[in-house]
């Protein structure tokens, strides 16, 4: 497992931090957001930043496959990520 | 014309484009179990990205979650969290699968365990696991579908018969073009539920309370709108709760047994004994 890696899964774990197991920390009414209370807009908010942590684990994930094929390390030659 | 007609001209209008759509779909296909089941692996960027999102959205998002959130408010929004980061873990595990499904040509959940671990046994196992937990996830979708077309039609249509039509529908389209009926129709569904969700989530509001922040406090204090008449007809949450239950542990069982399989599979997809199991298949 290379660097690369690690930062992907890091990365992929950041959504579950942010509604997960950080409920406390977020669950309350006020401020309201939008008119929405505080947890909602949270919630709602953590969709789209899920996806850009995701599009950002999936760069970090090609990446680190590119390299492999390159550096000729192992047997794998495939260019899909896993 | 009375609403009741309206409503009905309406419902009618969307069963027929419904059912068209499933149909046509598979035309100019040709039909063997690789097109039928998985769509000859075919499927573009769009498509699977309407068909994930698309499976969100069933029955249970428009009257379990909606009528939970009604009844019992904070809890709910679990369902926020854990349909984005079901997605987070689809992320890692489903490409495993899918290369895997590809190479072998399986088609299957069934087909993938057998493959995988060389055991019928444990192959009819999960076939029988499937079939057995989508029953009270089929009953409960389509209660809820026959639900929602009885108060959309004003009584008009039944219960039974909704379901009836639904089914009968549903089970045609799916003999006759498989996944890609069930594909295309999601597309139909997606673009309606847009158009509800956004019409009901800011029409709502802004209709009865006059903005989206006077709403909470009204339905905090249980007074939001007189729902008499949905509340008479929706089942007992607590029943869809179960449900919904059901169907969940199922999905984690499966999703679990996957993250299990993609983390060794890769590691021994190549051993002596998948390549051996794989000359003889």
């Amino acid at each position: 497992m290379n660097r690369n890696n690690i930062w992907s899964l890091l990365l992929a774990a950041l959504p579950f931090l942010a509604v997960c197991v950080s409920v406390p920390l977020w669950d309350r009414l006020y401020p309201l957001v939008f008119g929405l209370p505080f947890n909602l807009a949270w919630l709602i908010a953590w969709i789209p930043l899920t996806s850009l942590c995701m599009a950002g684990v999936y760069r970090l994930w090609k990446r680190s496959t590119r390299n492999i094929v390159r550096d000729g390390a192992g047997q794998r030659k495939r260019d899909q990520p896993r | 014309m009375t609403p009741s007609t309206i409503a009905m001209t309406i419902i009618f209008g969307i069963i027929l484009v419904g059912a068209v759509t499933g149909v046509y779909a598979g035309f100019h296909q040709r039909m063997n179990l690789e097109q039928w089941a998985v769509g000859g692996r075919g499927f573009g960027l769009i498509l699977v990205w309407l068909l994930m999102a698309g499976e969100v959205y069933t029955t249970f998002a428009f009257l379990g979650a909606s009528g939970w959130a009604y009844s019992r408010g904070g809890p709910t929004l679990y369902v926020i969290a854990y349909l984005t980061l079901c997605y987070v873990i689809s992320f890692f595990i489903l490409p495993g699968i899918w290369e895997v499904d590809k190479r072998y040509s399986l088609h299957t959940q069934a087909d993938f365990f057998r493959q995988r671990y060389g055991s019928t046994a444990l192959s009819a196992l999960v076939a029988l696991t499937g079939v057995l937990f989508i029953v009270p996830y089929l009953q409960l979708q389509l209660t809820g579908l026959g639900i929602i077309v009885q108060v959309a039609s004003f009584d008009g249509i039944s219960r039974s018969m909704a379901i009836t039509i639904a089914f009968v529908i549903v089970a045609g389209f799916v003999l006759s073009s498989g996944i890609r009926a069930v594909a295309w129709v999601s597309v139909l569904k997606d673009s309606l539920m847009l158009i509800a969700a956004f019409s009901i989530g800011i029409g709502i509001p802004y209709h009865y309370f006059g903005g989206i922040q006077p709403m909470f406090p009204r339905a905090h204090s249980g007074k939001a709108i007189a729902l008499d008449h949905a509340r008479k007809h929706s089942i007992h949450g607590s029943h869809l709760v179960c449900f919904h239950g059901f169907a969940y542990v199922h999905g984690l069982l499966h999703v679990a047994a996957r993250f299990r399989l993609g983390i060794h599979g890769k590691k021994r997809r190549h051993s002596a004994a998948q390549c051996r199991h794989h000359a003889t298949v």
